[in-house]
């Protein structure tokens, strides 16, 4: 995900339009910090591009000191190529006159650099976009103008995008299009404006167009062409008001970005599961499998997706240590040659876990990093990278990121059975299908959810599983803590009556996973005994099982393979910690005293 | 794309006819509106225009549009005629209450997906005979019908060729699915549908004050205690000694008797009058209604221009659940409270002990 904006003045911005620019990279910066950069189109072509958050960017480049009356500007999320000042949009064609950003994938990037390299264009960067770029510079060089070349570029590439561009030899004009990723037109008086979502562009007009799929054009100050299939729309019927403020825009018609992300998990398990690289799996798996002593370690939800992996290892004979990240030191003295760790961080900017990294690097472990962020500081400190390819996460507890690390670390496993000679067809079926059993789980259990949210009610709930479900328990009941402030303890079902279970008085919300096959009967024990002391007993459970009549409260999930169920039974805990938090009144994205990541020791 | 937001407001009244008589449920009054008002008023302050699809038009700012014939369907269709250049039908339930940001969020995600249209999805537990929306990939509407617990919250944006031939709105939607893009919204936060007259005791809780506002013109007496939040009306009475507890409701030119207490969650219609040493607690009293002297009222439901006599006593603790009804718990006891249904014009005697649950079917 990025985030792209353009404007386009008759003569002189009101504003100046590096000021104007400046406003649309802070609006965008949640859809991508890692960098930023402007492109203005006045008398030539001005690029101000870097590494870095969107202030450091502004302040070191003086973007604010911009003039002009055509402008585009890009906030990026790294997935081609690491955050760099010479990956960073705009990208320019070879005679830098032509300045492109863009959002989403170019799929046939590939080729389309190899052939433009034949042809003598020269890329500066490792990113799919500036392919964009050389190729309508290539038409243009073929006598067509600029539009028309942009339009054969259009045709040229395939994938999800939205691109806009400028050309210095036509100023005054930005040219768009759009495939699946998000991009909207803003009719103004005097100019027009395009961008990645409403906010950006309720700043400066309430006349909005939706681009549709497929639909390419330009604006001017005072036109909007849109063509699809090379048919002229007509956009001015199009043209929709929307009467509220940016500051009282939804979050892209969500109430709360931890909702939209929950509810966007089948999206970026899909993306996580497609863009799996066998081939470095299978290294990762060799380099398991020969190893001396394996440790896992993270910190928060990224640790339960660690502890997740720790309960496959037993099964292909490997002994593994899960250790949080800050409390390293105690395994310091093991750390050796030939140990391999597997460091867990969203972020890849975790304190706690890169010095984990580093320690045990500095004794000679190799260290198997799997994060979120291209290029972030855990990836270059690690011997490999699996990147989890869950996009940029907003809210501040962790969801599709804890989930798309589960879902990485499984095909890991899958990976190890592979080596090991196992047929694995069977795993690989249930990766393909888990963004299905996802959307199912969570299509099937909000109302649930949201009915327990209000019987939430007590200041403290247990959250109880047995072996590979612990970790499933541990991470629903950090969720409950973190965004409902309601205290959660999770205990392996097993551990709870060796003293846990003096706590437990009539009605006592005692939540328990069944995600862990082989422990089911046991767990459903541990019911009984919770029942007995009058607790009231919620469960997540496969469907069409008998379990659901053993407790008070049934949220049925699709049953589905072990390998990914954790996946599968955590989004009903997701929601539950969701709904109560809205139940009681607290706002869910911003958790009091958390940070998304944790920078300080 | 153009909206005309449109609210539809008909309807026979059901099980409603003992509060609001031949007219719609939607046209049961609670916090001085009519049910219909709160998505009608939320639409108009935000596209400055809103159609209302009703049998009966009032003096609102609302463009209203006669019902022909009762059925969503038919007042879609009647809308569809009336309105001009509008592309996009924003269609409401006038017996769905929801958060005004439920609606922009719909225009929203049609805009910033360019989908054709969207549906509101509200989380469900009982799913039973509603809508229930299944998405496919990017959260696009598949079919209507299963077993999915997101179920359609009563507010659609649909483009305008879309509800012009409809038969039947599931059946439509289910059809347009197929070769266009619907996109389920799921909403996660206040929403309120009132199908069932017990319905109004929990809507109750999301129309109270959420601050003090008392009119120059109300006379309250000096010995009176007021707890906000509280709206206290015009011309409105309280009476010596009288105490309100908010979050409460007092419409305009009611009478609060001495020594009477208004607990949280009450609210007394247009012109109703409460007697001395009464108790009100979480009901909504009817426009002209009379509560006599030393009468208790507890989740209960009392129609216009209801007369309930002196020392009427409504008992509301029910130890069977009904379905609708939010559980209490109160020492590890739970329990449901429902109180009485007193229909419009109706007169209950003095001295008249009423069980849970009266008059509610």
């Amino acid at each position: 995900m990025c985030g792209i904006f353009g404007i386009v003045y008759s003569e002189k911005s009101p504003r100046p339009l590096g000021a104007v620019l400046k406003r649309a990279l802070e609006r965008l910066e949640y859809r991508g910090y890692d960098s930023a950069g402007v492109a203005v189109a006045e008398g030539g072509l001005t690029v101000r591009k870097d590494v870095g958050k969107v202030a450091e960017v502004v302040a070191r480049h003086g973007v604010e000191n911009l003039r002009g009356a055509v402008g585009i500007a890009h906030t990026r999320w790294a997935t081609h190529g690491k955050p760099s000042q010479a990956n960073a949009h705009p990208h320019v064609d070879c005679r830098g006159v032509l300045a492109v950003v863009h959002n989403g994938i170019i799929e046939n990037y590939a080729e389309l650099r190899e052939e433009l390299s034949k042809r003598g264009h020269i890329f500066k960067s490792e990113t799919d976009t500036e392919v964009f770029a050389h190729l309508v510079e290539e038409f243009k060089k073929g006598g067509l103008d600029t539009f028309s070349a942009f339009r054969k570029a259009v045709g040229a590439i395939r994938g999800a995008y939205a691109i806009v561009m400028v050309d210095a030899e036509t100023p005054g004009v930005i040219y768009f299009a759009r495939n699946l990723s998000p991009l909207i037109i803003g009719v103004g008086d005097g100019f027009n404006v395009v961008a990645s979502d409403i906010p950006t562009v309720l700043d400066h007009t309430k006349r909005v167009i939706a681009v549709r799929d497929g639909e390419y054009g330009y604006i001017t100050w005072d036109r909007v062409v849109i063509e699809l299939d090379g048919v002229l729309q007509n956009p001015l019927e199009r043209i929709e008001e929307i009467p509220w403020s940016a500051e009282m825009a939804t979050k892209g018609g969500y109430p709360h970005f931890m909702l939209k992300e929950i509810y966007e998990q089948p999206e970026s398990l899909a993306s996580t599961v497609s863009g799996l690289e066998w081939r470095l799996l299978e290294k990762v798996a060799e380099m398991l499998l020969s190893s001396r002593n394996v440790y896992v370690t993270a910190a928060g939800s990224s640790y339960h997706a660690g502890l997740v992996f720790t309960h496959l290892l037993p099964r292909v004979k490997i002994t593994s240590t899960p250790v949080i990240s800050s409390e390293y030191a105690t395994y310091e003295e093991l750390f050796d040659r030939g140990d391999v760790a597997v460091a867990i961080s969203q972020s890849g900017e975790t304190i706690d876990t890169i010095k984990a990294v580093r320690a045990m690097r500095e004794r000679g472990v190799k260290v198997i990093a799997v994060t979120n962020v291209v290029c972030s500081t855990l990836s270059r400190e690690s011997d490999v990278t699996i990147y989890t390819r869950a996009g940029p996460e907003i809210g501040v507890a962790a969801t599709k990121t804890f989930t798309t690390q589960v879902a990485t670390l499984a095909a890991v496993y899958v990976s190890i059975l592979k080596t090991l000679g196992n047929n694995v067809e069977n795993y690989e079926r249930s990766l393909k299908t888990l963004p299905n059993a996802v959307r199912k789980a969570i299509e099937n259990t909000a109302g649930s959810a949201k009915a327990l949210a209000k019987r939430m009610d007590r200041p403290s709930a247990y959250y109880l599983g047995r072996g590979a479900a612990v970790p499933v328990a541990m991470e629903g009941a950090l969720k409950l803590k973190e965004v409902a402030y309601v205290h959660a303890e999770a205990y392996p079902a097993g551990e709870s009556k060796h003293g846990p279970i003096a706590l437990v008085d009539e009605g006592f919300p005692t939540v328990f996973t069944f995600s862990d096959p082989s422990t089911r009967e046991k767990t459903l024990n541990n019911v009984a005994e919770m029942k007995a002391r009058g607790a009231y007993t919620i469960g997540v459970v496969p469907a069409k099982s008998d379990i659901a009549k053993k407790l008070d409260w049934a949220i049925e999930v699709p049953d589905v393979d072990e390998v990914v169920a954790p996946v599968v039974y955590i989004t009903p805990l997701q929601l539950l910690a969701y709904f109560t938090a809205v139940e009681r009144g607290r706002d869910p994205d911003k958790p009091r005293n958390l940070a998304k990541t944790v920078t300080v020791e | 794309m153009k909206i005309a937001p449109v609210v539809l407001a008909g309807g026979r009244p059901g099980l409603f006819e003992k509060i609001t008589g031949n007219l719609p449920k939607t046209y049961v009054k609670i916090g001085g509106r009519r049910l219909y008002q709160y998505a009608a008023d939320a639409l108009y302050s935000m596209f400055g225009r809103v159609y209302v699809v009703a049998p009966q038009p009032e003096r609102e700012v609302y463009t209203y549009i006669e019902e022909k014939a009762v059925g969503v369907e038919e007042a879609i269709a009647t809308a569809e005629a009336h309105i001009s250049s509008e592309t996009y039908l924003l269609l409401a339930y006038g017996d769905v209450y929801v958060e005004p940001a439920a609606y922009r969020s719909l225009v929203e995600a049609v805009v910033s997906t360019a989908v054709d249209g969207a549906l509101l999805a509200v989380p469900r537990r009982v799913t039973k005979g509603y809508g229930v929306l299944e998405t496919r990939e990017g959260g696009l509407l598949d079919r209507i019908g299963g077993e999915g617990q997101w179920i359609f919250g009563g507010v659609a944006l649909l483009p305008r060729d879309v509800v012009k031939k409809m038969s039947n709105l599931y059946e439509a939607l289910n059809h347009f699915a197929k070769i266009r893009k619907i996109a389920v919204v799921p909403w996660g936060g206040v929403w309120h549908d009132v199908n069932y007259p017990e319905d109004l005791l929990q809507l109750l809780e999301h129309t109270a004050p959420q601050s003090t506002y008392i009119a120059k013109s109300a006379k309250v007496s000096p010995t009176a205690v007021l707890e906000g939040p509280v709206t206290v009306s015009e011309d409105v009475e309280i009476d010596h000694y009288a105490v309100v507890k908010g979050p409460a409701y007092l419409g305009r030119g009611t009478f609060v008797g001495s020594h009477t207490l208004v607990r949280n969650y009450a609210s007394i219609e247009e012109g109703a009058t409460v007697g001395s040493s009464a108790e009100i607690s979480h009901s909504l009293i009817g426009e002209r209604a009379t509560i006599g002297r030393a009468s208790y009222i507890s989740y209960s439901v009392v129609g216009e221009e209801a007369v309930v006599e002196p020392n009427v006593v409504t008992m509301s603790m029910l130890r069977e659940g009904r379905e609708r009804l939010e559980p209490i718990e109160v020492r590890g006891v739970r329990f449901y409270k429902l109180g009485a249904l007193i229909p419009r014009r109706s007169r209950i005697t003095a001295g008249t002990t009423l069980q849970p649950s009266h008059g509610f079917s």
